[in-house]
């Protein structure tokens, strides 16, 4: 028994990761081809202002070292050689190993991205349980309102209004980067430099969510179950908490794994308003300067991050709710109704 | 039995739903039956037993499995033959379904409702004309003009019940398929319903396949009743013949359920309680008297 | 207990007076419940019998106190187990139900909780009122109670989810979780309605059974009065909010006396047999937003005499447990022969 259901496991693993690797290399050509055929020369962002005075022949010579003469699908096929065997090439901007670049500043987007995941959903979970409790009051209305208003301002706007009052004028807060100069140790510098753009990830991607949660928590209030719950004697709390709350989760969970994509986006267009050193302008700069390397390796980690974020998901999901194990439908004679 | 006078010929129908890889659940197996023309013919069974599945794969909302549908003889299973005659075949088979609360679109008005078919069919060409019919089909289930411009959700479940059938018959149908009609419905308005299709199916002569659990309605109603069992048609016979007669111990069961309104009777109701470790696989349906089918053991039909 | 005569030196366990329950909606203001009195004596099943619309469900939640957020209680008083609830605050409220009454809803299917197991969801209701239990005592008390209900192999199904069940399974779980704390009143809203006819008269045998061997009193909301004949004491019959006819079971099935009962019982097929139609009773129930003035059922009643559309009938006595709402029963109405009733109906099987 033990030993099939490792097997189970096993094989359920090994399919989803089959999956996840075929969908990450076509991610992998899709990003290739795009951004080679994007209009623009490479070389600018090698040499910089240096690129335009080349010769010809130099320039030939440039590309050649760089492996950018070849046909694109011969390019590519070089690519994936490589990257199999470790080797993601240097930056051009950078001229260091692509690995090196981001290292540094994968960090700075875990802690932005992640911590700014991470509360966001604890904070739409409180919100919407809240506002849930207390449906169709005034606070409840008011909260509606303030967060509709909220999650309807862009991102950059309301960074650069934060900028304005908390740096500029209150010159409260840092305005840009990760720490002060020379400070890259410190905690305190960090956690100063993180307020703003922390708040703008929040605060931006919160509302969208708490609504949710409070929709979804005010249809499983109306179920039946809940008035056997109340003429068994349980309170309101106990009802939202051990039945309602338990019951969202499963779809909360889900919820999560989806919107990871959208909160990565959502940090990488602060980190770029905050000249965060992260990620996201690292991206936006390769792109700019068709830094291919670069730029297949972001995506690549990017696409990894939402793929591993849904899957996982989805199997945690699968944990929680009773009703999605498929396999044991079957015994009863219920579903003969449909 | 005459040739002509079947309209539909159900023979040997299977249908699966597939829950998985290689989980099925059998929701019919191999049922066979006829209806004839300008007779109720009815099905009954608990729920799970397969009875809705078999209507709607006579209306080819599912795909069966196995087995043919013979209708006026033409094959709705072949796939050719029905491509050739669905237009026909769609606006001479009605279904009403139990539920009129979502099977009727919340946003339409109940003249929008009933003429859709309609005009979908192209019956009508004039819009006058086609206000008109509509009214008429209103009138005939009992419902005043006023109805026209309103919409289900001011409805009570009767009065949707209404509109649903006036929709189907104003199609003037030749099979009409009731999935449950009255079940979700009062007692007083059930009998509201029942004799409105008594009284519709003699007007237009057409024959309908009437659905139900409840067994002193369809006792009332039809003139000949199938009884399921576990997507199995255990007996099949004229109404009088089946309550007065019945052999195959499920029927028995059933019959012994009808609740009788009356207080000294009902309290002393035996209730006969059908456990069945039968295969009911093995088994062949066989004419025990004229028109009386009942599922036996192989060896015993003499 | 089954004998009517002995109800009547018991203490009446419910005691509604002139209750008036209204809802608010988009049209207006609905009148669910109109001024009705009513009681429930120890030991009994009393059926509330009327078609949907007629309030009584609302009724029964306006006991339990568990209205939905548009609906109140207008006026009136309701008095359970000695006690006036009518003003009692949900925390007061929440200590009653469970422990006095507790309910059974219609649906089986939506009225568990799918994502916890059937034991836990009982346990839950065990602990509600006693919270001293300790963990074997608690687990002990829900196998008992999954015995009583018919549940067999309680201790394999302990951990099983609601979905494992058939309907009449998950009915036998949900009224597990009623009696969980041995209530005194039981309120039963159409509990068999959803269910097979094969499943619903075993649900109603074992709710006769439970009720004589626990001995709490029942009030039975159905609109199928095959169900009110088998396990009803009396019955109330409800029309448009209000109660039309109340008496002992003999007495509502073998005397009706208002025209709406004789309607309801006409338009059964059991009293159609050999006929060409069923009876039926013309027209539709009517709004209850500013409902008539006078009797509500007038308008479809074939006997209703003038006054019935100017003044609302009282109810009248016709012995000291029946009585019922029509002013065919007033001494200066004509004589009318009931149409039904009377005698024991032919069931030829």
């Amino acid at each position: 028994m033990n030993l099939k259901k490792i097997k189970k496991v096993t094989v359920f693993l090994l399919k989803k990761i089959s999956i996840s690797i075929i969908a990450i290399l076509f991610l992998s050509v899709l990003v290739f081809f795009m951004s080679r055929l994007a209009p623009g020369d490479p070389l600018v962002s090698y040499y910089g202002d240096r690129a335009e005075r080349l010769s010809p022949e130099e320039k030939e010579h440039a590309l050649e070292r760089l492996g950018l003469n070849e046909a694109i699908p011969n390019q590519y096929i070089r690519w994936v050689n490589n990257a199999v065997h470790g080797d993601f090439g240097i930056s051009y901007k950078y001229k260091q190993d692509v690995l090196e670049v981001i290292e540094g500043r994968l960090i700075n987007t875990l802690i932005l991205g992640g911590i700014g995941f991470l509360l966001t959903f604890l904070f739409a979970l409180l919100l919407g349980i809240f506002c849930a409790f207390r449906e169709e009051s005034l606070l409840d209305h008011i909260i509606c309102n303030v967060g509709t208003v909220t999650s309807c301002i862009p991102e950059f706007y309301f960074s650069l209004i934060l900028i304005l009052v908390f740096s500029v004028n209150l010159k409260l807060l840092p305005s840009s980067g990760a720490y002060a100069l020379g400070q890259s140790g410190s905690i305190q510098s960090r956690l100063t430099h993180l307020v703003l753009p922390m708040i703008v990830v929040v605060l931006s991607h919160l509302w969208y969510y708490a609504y949710m949660i409070r929709n979804k928590l005010l249809e499983e209030i109306r179920q039946d179950y809940v008035l056997l719950a109340k003429s068994k004697g349980l309170s309101k709390k106990d009802i939202m908490y051990k039945h309602c709350v338990r019951n969202i989760l499963p779809a909360f969970i889900s919820i999560m794994a989806i919107s990871l994509p959208h909160i990565v986006e959502g940090t990488y267009i602060v980190e770029m308003v905050f000249s965060y050193p992260g990620i996201g302008t690292l991206s936006f700069e390769s792109a700019k300067y068709h830094d291919y390397n670069m730029l297949m390796v972001l995506c690549l980690i990017t696409g990894i991050i939402v793929i591993i974020g849904n899957n996982v998901g989805q199997a945690i999901s699968e944990k929680i709710d009773p009703r999605m194990k498929t396999s044991e439908i079957v015994e009863t004679t219920e579903v003969t109704k449909i | 039995m005459n040739k002509d006078d079947i309209l539909v010929d159900v023979q040997n129908l299977s249908h699966q739903f597939r829950l998985g890889k290689k989980a099925y659940v059998k929701a019919v197996h191999d049922v066979s039956f006829q209806i004839k023309r300008n007779e109720i013919f009815s099905l009954v069974g608990e729920s799970g037993s397969g009875k809705s599945t078999v209507a709607r794969c006579m209306m080819k909302i599912y795909e069966p499995t196995n087995g043919n549908i013979l209708y006026d003889e033409m094959n709705l299973c072949n796939k050719e033959e029905w491509k050739k005659n669905n237009k026909r075949i769609q606006k001479e088979m009605q279904i009403i379904f139990q539920d009129s609360t979502s099977a009727l679109n919340q946003r339409m008005k109940i003249e929008d409702i009933i003429s859709e078919p309609l005009r979908i069919q192209h019956v009508m060409k004039g819009k006058s004309e086609l206000k008109n019919y509509v009214m008429q089909q209103l009138a005939y289930v009992g419902l005043d003009e006023s109805f026209l411009y309103r919409h289900p959700s001011e409805l009570s479940g009767g009065q949707r019940q209404r509109v649903a059938i006036a929709r189907a018959f104003g199609m003037k149908p030749k099979l009409l398929i009731a999935d449950e009609p009255i079940a979700s419905l009062d007692v007083s308005v059930q009998a509201q319903i029942v004799n409105l299709f008594q009284h519709l199916q003699k007007e237009h002569d057409c024959s309908i396949l009437f659905i139900a659990h409840d067994l002193s309605m369809v006792k009332f109603l039809s003139t000949r009743v199938g009884v399921m069992c576990r997507g199995h048609l255990v007996e099949m016979a004229p109404t009088r013949e089946l309550f007065e007669n019945p052999i195959h111990p499920y029927t028995k069961a059933l019959l012994s359920s009808i609740p009788i309104p009356d207080p000294i009777l009902e309290r002393n109701r035996k209730i006969l309680t059908y456990t069945d470790d039968t295969n009911l696989h093995d088994m062949v349906f066989a004419e025990v008297s004229p028109e009386h089918f009942v599922m036996q053991e192989v060896g015993c039909e003499s | 207990m089954w004998q009517n005569g002995k109800c009547k030196s018991m203490k009446n366990l419910i005691e509604i007076n002139n209750l008036s329950v209204h809802f608010k909606t988009k049209q207006g203001e609905v009148e669910a419940v109109r001024d009705v009195s009513l009681s429930l004596r120890q030991g009994e099943v009393l059926a509330v019998v009327g078609e949907s619309g007629c309030g009584k469900t609302v009724m029964c939640k306006a006991i339990m106190k568990l209205l939905p957020k548009n609906a109140w209680v207008k006026s009136g008083q309701i008095i359970a187990d000695g006690q006036d609830i009518t003003n009692l605050s949900e925390r007061q409220m929440r200590k009653l139900r469970g422990s006095t009454f507790s309910m059974i809803f219609q649906d089986p299917l939506t009225s568990l909780n799918p994502t916890i197991p059937i034991g836990k969801q009982i346990e839950e209701a065990v602990l509600m009122h006693r919270n001293d239990m300790k963990k074997h005592e608690s687990k002990q008390r829900v196998l008992d109670l999954m015995e009583l209900v018919g549940i067999s192999d309680a201790r394999l199904r302990y951990d099983s989810y609601p979905h494992h069940f058939s309907g009449g399974m998950r009915q036998r779980c949900v009224m597990a979780i009623a009696l969980a704390s041995n209530p005194k009143i039981l309120i039963a809203d159409e509990p068999t309605t959803a269910l097979d006819v094969t499943i619903q008269a075993q649900i109603l045998d074992l709710l006769k059974d439970i009720q004589q061997k626990v001995g709490t009193s029942t009030i039975f909301v159905t609109h199928d009065l095959g169900v009110v004949a088998r396990v009803a004491d009396r019955v109330a019959v409800m029309y448009a909010g209000k109660i039309v006819e109340i008496g002992t079971t003999q007495e509502i099935f073998y005397d009706p006396r208002h025209p709406y009962t004789w309607g309801l019982m006409r338009s059964l097929p059991a009293f159609s047999q050999g006929k060409e139609h069923l009876e039926t009773i013309p027209g539709f129930p009517p709004s209850l937003i500013n409902p008539p003035k006078g009797d509500a059922f007038a308008p479809r009643n074939a006997y209703a005499l003038d006054v019935d559309f100017e003044r609302m009938p009282p109810m009248f006595r016709i012995t000291d447990t029946h009585y019922a709402a029509t002013w065919l029963l007033d001494e200066r109405a004509p004589k009318i022969e009931a149409p039904i009733g009377g005698k024991i109906i032919n069931e030829q099987r």
